[in-house]
């Protein structure tokens, strides 16, 4: 089922600043389960679930609050910046992405989806190439043609869909947001608590959390609980870090734009030791997450968070293990249950 | 003339006095109401018990500038940069330093003087001196202290066909179309703001945005400009005479769709040429706009400025004539329903 | 009688890294409970201590120091029980290495920070600094005991008592900013020897060193009419231009420059020649980095002012400071505040 889900929210593409369709996709999950639905300027997709009244036991810590869960929706994108005379089209990074990794990449490109390959000057060494060097190749003739299909400001994004290595293992070039997206639906779709959740799917997260910001702003929670793909450094010669792939969901210590509060993070083993499920400590000096952005809205929010340690995290080749995603949102429930 | 005026006058960042009170006394006549925030930015309310949306227009005042920072013990003075300013574009300027604005050049080792290949290397600030005349630490202290700002001599001038040479068209160009949009009338109401500290990091349009809150806003700028000798059309940023540049992505900001498509729609109807802006880097005021409480619309129009940041910059008068004409039209066209729909 | 050396003393030997600076906050609420009306830890564990004014109505300060020192975390731990470490603040490896820590797991723990002998290293290596990845936490424990003391994320600080140097010098670790804590308690003190309209709230901020997050969310919270920001800036060292430094023991300094309110500038300039006071003046053509950054665009915009101390060898065990700086600095402070009039803080926003 979660393998399922995944495959549809990767099918659809959502760059920086374009995410209507895939906040649609999201929509069409959570229309059903969230008690109210609705979109914002900057594109971010909300999904509010009411606090349950229902259940039995006495007042707890969570009557009254808001929690925020909050993950990131874009992916990855080439910015189309210019449309030259033979329908070439050039391209600049939206997101963390390496130029010269990208030659012979396939991408959809602006409103029809045309197909479209990464090319490359063959002036440049491979060891200098920038993205002032690639194009990409639609196949028209100029630029008239070109424009049927794109106009300036367009993103490309990456023309791959999900595959299962493994039972347990999955690769996807836009794991590093869908993941994170798939664990709150999830999570919305059992969780029982008498906090008011509202799960937000952030736009424009890759070009500084900006989605994020506003968001916050709006809700002001309580509490809020990030959910992000981090790198795992268990492959040879990896850069520091702390995460395992299939070494169980991370609790966030520190990423590269949080350091949480020992108190925080201790709740989030806690419940991840009543439900039995293993985990990691994430520090990783390297990763992002919309952690930071939330924590600093108005008064400061309390914020913590969970990573899905990811391999290969800004190649096209993103490779996430399902146990760990289990685990997340075994972890995420119990602890809004907990409240 | 506005533009000379606007210019000529001096406004490093956190620096806008000159700037300010110049504007101040050009739109007296227009304004409701006119006052300054705590960080300096100047605002100018107009219509604002009119019905429909609430629109901001911001443009900024300050300009990239030297700040003097030391002296050397022959009367030199170190300086660093206020903003981003390529370091390479300094050597045999000359600038006015401090309240008495006094002449200096910013010298260099004679060619004659240097080793062989030195030339081929970028001076580094280090190297790099204001030369006030003074003949001793002494005496240069007695005319200048750290602190004190320094700002290019360009004047304002009509060149070649049709374009004007100046300073700081980035982003006094942005001030003068909001000075003469603010003449005329408008259904809706309309928040003028002249925003500081642009270039130092968007740090004066956010609080102004929260003051303001504006249900939409658009940003007038000068911006890249690189039409000139060997740059390939995906290297000019924008192009000199093809109309107002309209953002799409920079660093800072992602223009929403339904704002590209009124906008273009808007120049469409009034049969004014507009280009799209074709490059990601730099940034405007929208940046730290649109991100204000829980997200402000923003839109931004960018007269294409050449030799952006350098002491003589470039502009098209005609592309000045056709952002005046869009923002007028965007505010006649903004009250209308389902505008950004 | 407040003795403000005594505790800087105890201030700097607190362990509180950014996020975990909950110790510095419960010292600080101690010291001050004599001279204020309130205090209390926000939601993100800023402390705010509150001092009202003589009569309602009166100008609200906020005074803003932080409490978090730059620290390292635990992020991995090797097979034979050592410690692999990450930062969390601008540490320079360079001054790590031999360094005791300890390492806040179930228990404090004594820790080196250890590296190859040179003995064992090539000649090539010996000419580089060792960078963090290579470097290790050593705690002197079997395997087994390390991996239950201690687990990935736990908190890493320097472990460095202050050293008396000659006259009014002082080393120690987390003197950034702990001096500068120290520098509010004196300003604190020294209103209750003056009068005062004003409201101060001082607040004791958390995350200074990973971005000033707290100073950022505290403004917000307490939507002051001005700010004064508190920090240490460089002291004079060799090999490093004039302008860039400053001098240990010949006052506080006061920031110029396009991020400081200059109406507010001058007011401490003003003060300080009032008092007789010396001072030395540091010229920032763009960002302070420190908590003023972020404080004066908050909501509307604060105006927004900064003080510092001079202090040597920053981010290292050794920060070097005078301590009359200290006590000058919240002098300076105290009067200024004590002298602000309705008038000009309404000024405050007339360009």
């Amino acid at each position: 089922m979660m393998k399922e889900l995944l495959e549809g929210l990767i099918a659809v593409s959502g760059g920086p600043g374009q995410e209507a369709s895939i906040a649609a996709a999201i929509r069409a999950q959570v229309q059903t389960i969230a008690d109210e639905v609705y979109t914002d300027v900057l594109g971010n997709l909300y999904a509010v679930l009411h606090a349950s009244h229902d259940k039995e036991s006495a007042a707890g810590e969570g009557d009254g609050k808001t929690v925020m869960l909050v993950a990131p929706m874009d992916e990855p994108a080439l910015l189309v910046t210019d449309i030259g005379e033979k329908g070439f089209l050039r391209v600049e990074p939206l997101g963390q992405l390496e130029a010269r990794a990208l030659i012979g990449a396939r991408v959809r490109v602006g409103r029809t989806g045309r197909l479209g390959v990464v090319g490359v000057s063959e002036k440049v060494k491979l060891d200098d190439v920038e993205f002032a060097h690639l194009f990409v190749d639609i196949g028209v003739g100029d630029a008239d043609a070109a424009q049927q299909h794109v106009r300036v400001g367009d993103t490309a994004t990456f023309a791959y869909h999900l595959e299962a290595q493994s039972e347990e293992v999955l690769i996807g070039h836009a794991l590093s947001s869908r993941a994170p997206c798939a664990v709150l639906i999830r999570t919305l779709m059992q969780v029982q608590t008498r906090a008011t959740v509202i799960a937000v799917f952030t736009a424009q997260s890759l070009v500084g959390s900006r989605g994020a910001r506003v968001a916050a702003y709006r809700i002001a929670p309580d509490l809020a609980v990030a959910v992000n793909a981090s790198p795992a450094s268990d492959t040879p010669d990896a850069l520091p870090g702390s995460l395992r792939l299939g070494g169980g969901v991370a609790i966030k210590a520190l990423d590269g734009g949080m350091v949480v509060a020992p108190g925080l993070r201790d709740g989030l083993l806690a419940s991840a030791r009543a439900v039995e499920v293993t985990t990691q400590i994430e520090v990783s000096p390297r990763a992002r997450s919309e952690a930071g952005a939330v924590f600093l809205t108005k008064t400061g929010v309390p914020t913590c968070g969970l990573a899905v340690p990811m391999r290969h995290a800004g190649t096209l080749s993103q490779m996430v293990d399902l146990r760990d995603l289990d685990g997340a949102i075994a972890v995420l429930t119990a602890y809004l249950r907990d409240l | 003339m506005l533009l000379k005026r606007l210019t000529e006058a001096s406004g490093p960042s956190g620096f806008e006095g000159e700037v300010r009170d110049l504007i101040r006394t050009e739109a007296a006549p227009y304004a409701d109401r006119m006052y300054t925030d705590a960080l300096g930015s100047l605002i100018v309310e107009t219509g604002l018990d009119k019905p429909g949306p609430r629109v901001l227009v911001a443009a900024h005042m300050d300009e990239v500038a030297l700040m003097v920072v030391g002296f050397t013990a022959n009367g030199l003075l170190r300086f660093r940069p206020i903003g981003g300013v390529d370091l390479r574009i300094l050597v045999a300027k000359s600038v006015r330093v401090g309240k008495a604005k006094l002449y200096g050049v910013i010298g260099a080792k004679a060619v004659h003087l240097q080793e062989a290949g030195e030339r081929e290397k970028p001076l580094a600030l280090e190297q790099l001196f204001i030369d006030i005349g003074a003949v001793s630490e002494a005496q240069a202290k007695e005319h200048v202290q750290a602190g004190d700002i320094a700002v290019f001599t360009t004047e304002y001038e009509e060149m070649g066909d049709g374009r004007a040479k100046a300073k700081a068209f980035d982003d006094r160009v942005g001030c003068a179309v909001l000075l003469e949009t603010m003449r005329g009338s408008f259904d809706v109401p309309v928040v003028f703001a002249f925003t500081v500290q642009e270039e130092i990091g968007l740090r004066g349009a956010g609080p102004v945005a929260y003051r303001v809150k504006p249900d939409v806003a658009f940003v007038i700028e000068g911006t890249v400009c690189n039409d000139v000798a060997q740059a390939p059309s995906h290297a000019e940023g924008t192009r000199l005479g093809a109309g107002p540049a309209l953002s799409v992505v920079d660093r800072k900001t992602i223009v929403g769709r339904s704002m590209l498509d009124f906008l273009l729609e808007t120049a469409r109807a009034g049969d004014i040429p507009v280009q799209l802006r074709r490059v990601l880097g730099g940034a405007n005021d929208a940046g730290a706009i649109h991100l204000t409480e829980m997200g402000i619309r923003s839109g931004a129009i960018s007269v294409p400025t050449r030799y952006i940041h350098a002491p003589s910059q470039q502009i098209s008068l005609e592309d000045y004539a056709n952002t005046k004409r869009l923002l007028h039209s965007v505010l006649v066209n903004i009250g209308q329903e389902g505008a950004l729909a | 009688m407040f003795d403000g050396k005594e505790w800087l003393c105890r201030l700097s030997a607190i362990d509180g890294t950014a996020g975990d600076e909950m110790r510095v906050a419960e010292a600080v609420i101690e010291a001050a409970t004599p001279y204020v009306d309130e205090t209390y830890v926000d939601s993100v564990g800023n402390a705010v201590l509150i001092r009202r004014g003589h009569s309602g109505g009166g100008p609200r300060v906020m005074l803003a120091a932080h409490m978090d020192e730059i620290g390292l975390l635990v992020r991995e731990i090797d097979d034979a029980g050592f410690l692999r470490m990450a930062q969390a603040g601008g540490f320079d490896p360079r001054a790590l290495l031999g360094q005791e820590v300890f390492v806040h797991g179930r228990e404090r723990l004594l820790g080196i920070i250890g590296s190859k002998p040179p003995h064992l290293s090539t000649a090539t290596e010996r000419k580089k600094s060792v960078p963090l990845q290579d470097l290790f936490v050593d705690l002197g424990l079997p395997c087994a005991d390390v991996h239950r003391l201690v687990q990935v994320g736990d908190r890493i600080t320097v472990r460095k008592d202050v050293v008396p140097l000659l006259g009014e010098r002082l080393a120690g670790k987390a003197m950034d900013d702990r001096a500068s804590l120290v520098a509010m308690l004196v300003c604190l003190e020294e209103l209750t020897h003056l009068r005062c309209s004003a409201e101060v709230m001082a607040v004791a901020t958390v995350q200074e060193e990973i971005g000033c997050k707290g100073a950022e969310v505290a403004a917000y919270t307490l939507s002051p009419d001005l700010a004064i920001a508190i920090d240490v800036c460089h002291g004079e060292t060799p090999g490093i231009s004039d302008d860039r430094v400053q001098r240990l023991g010949e006052g506080p300094v006061v920031t110029f420059g396009p991020f400081i309110h200059p109406q507010l500038f001058t007011r401490l300039c003003d003060t300080a020649k009032r008092m007789r006071l010396p001072i030395q003046i540091e010229v920032a053509p763009g960002h302070t980095s420190t908590d003023a950054d972020p404080i004066a665009t908050v909501q509307a915009g604060v105006p927004t002012a900064l003080v510092s101390i001079a202090l040597r060898y920053m981010h290292t065990a050794v920060e070097t400071l005078d301590y009359g700086d200290v006590v000058a600095t919240g002098q300076l402070l105290a009067h200024c505040i004590a002298a602000l009039e309705p008038a000009f803080v309404e000024g405050l926003t007339c360009y």
